[in-house]
């Protein structure tokens, strides 16, 4: 099985009867709250969670495993029940209803197909359910406008397991899609896949997602796969919500150390302001006086404040004497060649793209470090 | 092919989110259904056999029990019989499944029928047959070698018992050595290990914790049966059989519920000490996905092993030939002229009455407790949380407690007519005056022992089958009962059809409870089939036996066309994943 074989034509028919109205799915998170109640005491699985998923929106809820992310999709789901809060679409309060009357369809980890049935089964499943709505045409209209949208033709008679897991992927997502749910929810579905294999699907899944234009909640613990596809990134941690943000904003200014050693590779010196002007902070760094941008809590004078510094924004130039850091380590990646640097202000990494092992610095040599003080950022302590 | 969905950790399954699929109605209901089923069929006789044997009046007879060395015998020969049968029938399961995937000889298909053939035994058919083959004036024994040989005791016990019961030790076994990961054993041979070597310090120290459940459940088995120490014991008597004279011969009912209390203990403690040692066993046994392949042994020593199930496998088959002809022969082994006098007075003459009653409680009883026996399942699995293993062990005291017992608490609590004032609230269901002439309490006790054959499958099936499919389609729209009927139920028919099968041949064939329970008016196989082996009829014995196998497997062939052949869907079912 190579990936390249699953990697197939884009998908061009726009299937217009699978779309949702426009302007609905509107999904709103109010306060969710989830509590287990062990022999030990209560643990709040999830805490207050405030979100606001505009129509057609595909947010990602990210964090470390539990965190309290799949918790939180398998409530809006309607397979675990919220202990306070509710969740509404288009303004409607669903958080009584039992998951089967919610308009929401799911992708699951395993994808769930029903081994017993097949492609076409599996797909028609849902919209056989509502037969008191449809009449046999509409269904089998629907089923075969979903085979063609994702790229499924001739597969329709053929058992699940003899489908790649990429295929296998595509059906779950028509199955879900049929039923043309209001919001569609991802609960990693890509975690079963190959390195490769999960790279090609995630465009797959943004670009089916942007055509039909539905509302989408995507759970993972994956930041690259995060980053690459969503509108907003919910970061969550210990059943809160750290931050909700743009990919670019969550990168550049995270609200907080969690966040930004969670996305991505940062490194964090300890640093105290001496002077804050309109969230621009003036302070000494391995002997350097600086201007950075400080998140809005951080005050003047405050002790325990971080800066950010991401490794690519960090260069390093090699001297004979005096300079601030000295090579502990160097590590090739392919793309880019790392460094692990010894200074005054504790072990700094830095990434150099592109760099070639064969000239790498090599370990004791002295540098001057220097890094893109618009690209770094001051936090408060967590 | 191995599962890759990831389990969720239990703890992360909170209470209250079973809670409101568990307030649907109509699961509600079933919930209702099953604990009623099990309450009235098997809690309820036992609390009765229990009340009486605690009974002041009932006390002093421990003592006498304890005090007496005719009753301390009838105890050590019970635990004497429990162990000798765990021990042979294990030995001989091993020795199968040994063959089946250890060795290069031909013949392992019919090797393997044969070895299944006495999960369709009627009872007393091996005992019967033993007698007339391997008896004092046995065919074999006697005709061929010349010799006077005692069965009757602890030897034929012994024998038949483990005859009779090996197969479910070696359908276990079977299992494990199966699932055991050929790299170990290619490692020990890429060390240098002999064959022998590898069977030695590997594979048994590798399947010694699973042997002691096959063991313990033989044990229980053995202590249970009622069957065999009556047609076979002499002056062997053991605590079933003791505690069933006690009622008939003796009617002494308060001695009877002791020495159930007394056999209750070994096999109560065996039983659930086997069902914990297997579930502890999951952790340690099985690790991860098996890799390799397994090396057939080959060379010479192959030889004896085979030469050694062969043997076994001839004398199966000699008990079973010996049911049929001796259902054809005027008297086996001394008077072999043909005759169709035996068969003819089974089916269609005095005997008819029996069969036809016995085919009609079964029927009845199979759907009911293949259907309750899923359900059970899928409500332990499924739906209730913390009180799931209350249910689970409700479900499955039809085979934990003793046949013999279970129908003396039948008599003990269902034998009068209970008011409430002048009110009759709950009719007599044994004995002369019982509603529908003891019907109505033959199919409850047939229910309540082939129940956990389903539930145990199921269960098995279910938990195979990750919750995210049957999410699946809740998700899109499916209630509780669709998702069952749509999914869950066709993903398992296998299971359903392995428990409905069981259901329907543990019913036919089930004695113990039974005998206890007919009247005049109801005539059942088994106890027609006990009275002639016990008067010497062996014919007679041997056309109902006969029969009763031919309806059994008729009943298989119907189950499986009504329930559809569904076995290949089994492991696109539970394998479902990725293979990379």
């Amino acid at each position: 099985m190579t990936a390249a074989a699953h990697v197939e034509a884009p998908i061009t028919e726009p299937a217009d009867a699978l779309r949702p109205e426009s302007g609905s799915g509107h999904l709103r998170l109010d306060g969710l709250t989830k509590q287990f109640r062990g022999r030990t005491g209560t643990v709040t699985a999830v805490d207050r969670v405030d979100l606001d998923v505009l129509p057609g929106e595909f947010i990602t809820l990210l964090g470390p495993s539990g965190c309290g992310k799949t918790t939180t999709l398998r409530m809006v789901a309607g397979f675990e029940q919220a202990t306070g809060g509710d969740i509404l679409i288009d303004g409607k309060a669903i958080g009584h209803l039992p998951p089967q009357r919610r308009p929401m369809a799911m992708v699951f980890q395993s994808y769930a197909l029903f081994p017993h049935m097949t492609v076409a089964e599996n797909i028609a499943y849902g919209l056989r359910l509502q037969r008191g709505q449809r009449s046999k045409d509409e269904i089998a209209t629907a089923m075969r406008m979903a085979v063609t949208s994702m790229n499924l033709v001739g597969m329709e008679e053929r058992s699940p397991h003899e489908l790649s897991g990429g295929q296998q992927q595509r059906v779950a997502l028509a199955r879900a899609l049929v039923v043309q749910p209001k919001v569609l929810l991802f609960d990693e579905p890509l975690s079963n896949l190959d390195a490769k294999l999960r790279t090609a699907m995630r465009a797959e899944i943004r670009r089916i997602q942007k055509m039909f234009g539905i509302t989408s909640i995507y759970v993972t613990h994956d930041q690259d796969e995060a980053m690459s596809m969503s509108d907003r990134i919910v970061v969550m941690n210990k059943g809160k919500v750290e931050q909700v943000a743009r990919p670019g904003e969550i990168y550049t200014r995270p609200t907080s150390v969690f966040v930004a050693d969670f996305i991505g590779h940062a490194n964090f010196v300890e640093a105290a302001p001496e002077r804050i002007e309109d969230g621009v902070a003036t302070l000494t760094v391995l002997g350097r006086q600086l201007t950075v941008a400080a998140h809005p809590t951080v005050a003047a004078g405050a002790n325990g404040t971080f800066l950010m510094i991401r490794p690519e924004t960090v260069r390093l130039t090699p001297v004979t004497s005096s300079g601030n850091g000295t090579v502990l380590r160097s590590t090739f990646h392919g793309p880019s060649l790392d460094y692990e640097i010894e200074t005054a202000a504790g072990t700094i990494t830095a990434t150099e793209q592109g760099g070639d092992p064969s000239e790498a610095l090599a370990e004791g040599t002295s540098v001057d470090l220097t890094f893109d003080a618009d690209r770094a950022y001051l936090l408060p302590r967590d | 092919m191995t599962l890759l969905l990831p389990e969720r950790a239990p703890t992360a399954t909170p209470p209250g989110a079973r809670r409101r699929r568990g307030g649907d109605p109509a699961i509600r209901l079933l919930i209702v259904v099953c604990v009623l089923l099990v309450a009235i069929g098997a809690a309820i006789p036992l609390i009765a056999v229990l009340a009486t044997a605690f009974a002041p009046d009932a006390l002093p007879r421990y003592a006498e029990f304890f005090t007496s060395s005719v009753d301390l015998g009838i105890l050590r020969n019970t635990l004497v019989l429990g162990a000798l049968v765990g021990a042979c029938g294990t030995a001989l399961g091993f020795l199968f499944a040994f063959v089946q995937t250890r060795l290069d000889v031909p013949g392992k298909k019919i090797l393997h029928v044969i070895a299944m053939m006495p999960i369709v035994s009627p009872p007393f058919a091996v005992a019967t047959a033993t007698v007339v083959l391997y008896g004092r004036r046995g065919v074999i024994s006697n005709g061929v070698f010349g010799l006077q040989y005692d069965i009757y005791g602890l030897d034929g016990l012994v024998f038949v018992l483990s005859m009779s019961l090996f197969p479910v030790a070696y359908l276990g076994l079977l299992g494990m050595l199966r699932g055991l990961d050929p790299a170990v054993e290619e490692a020990a041979m890429n060390l240098g290990a002999s064959r022998w070597r590898i069977l030695r310090t590997v594979i048994l120290p590798l399947l010694a914790p699973g042997l002691v459940a096959p063991f313990l459940l033989l044990f229980v088995e053995a202590i249970a049966d009622l069957a065999n120490p009556l047609v076979l014991g002499g002056d062997y008597t053991v605590l079933a059989s003791r505690a069933y004279l006690a009622v008939t011969g003796e009617y002494d009912l308060t001695s009877a519920s002791v020495y159930c209390v007394i056999l209750l203990v070994p096999s109560l403690a065996m039983y659930f000490g086997q069902r914990w040692w297997l579930n502890r066993k999951v952790r340690t046994t099985i690790t991860g996905r098996p890799s390799g392949s397994v090396h057939l042994i080959t060379g010479w020593s192959r030889w004896p092993i085979y030469g050694l199930a062969l043997l076994v496998a001839a004398v199966i088959v000699s008990l079973y030939s010996t049911v049929i002809i001796g259902s054809v022969t005027k008297v086996f082994g001394v008077d072999n002229t043909l005759t169709l006098d035996y068969l003819r007075e089974v089916v269609a003459g005095p005997g008819v009455e029996a069969v036809l009653d016995t085919l009609l409680f079964a029927a009845i009883a199979t759907p009911i407790a293949g259907v309750v026996g899923l359900m059970v399942a899928w409500l332990v699995v499924r739906h209730l949380r913390r009180t799931a293993w209350l249910l689970d062990l409700g479900g499955t005291l039809g085979v934990a407690v003793p046949g013999t017992v279970l129908g003396i608490g039948f008599v003990l609590a269902y034998r009068p007519d209970r008011y409430i004032g002048d009110f009759l609230v709950f009719p007599s269901l044994v004995g002369g005056s019982a509603l529908a002439a003891g019907a109505v309490s033959i199919v409850l006790a047939y229910v309540i022992r082939s129940l956990p054959a389903g539930q145990r499958t199921a269960v098995g099936a279910l938990t195979q089958l990750h919750p995210s499919i049957e999410e699946a389609s809740t998700d899109l729209g499916a209630s509780a009962l669709q998702t069952f009927r749509r999914v869950t139920l066709p993903l398992i028919r296998p299971a359903l059809l392995t428990g409905l099968s069981y259901s329907f041949a543990r019913s036919m064939t089930s004695v113990s409870t039974i005998v206890l329970l007919v009247t005049p008016e109801t005539k059942i196989i088994t106890s027609q089939v006990m009275s002639a082996a016990s008067t010497g009829r062996y014919g007679v014995a041997f056309a109902y036996c006969t029969v009763l196998t031919a309806i059994v497997l008729a009943g298989f062939l119907v189950i499986r066309f009504i329930v559809g052949a569904g076995a290949e869907l089994h492991r696109t079912a539970t394998s479902e994943g990725q293979q990379k």
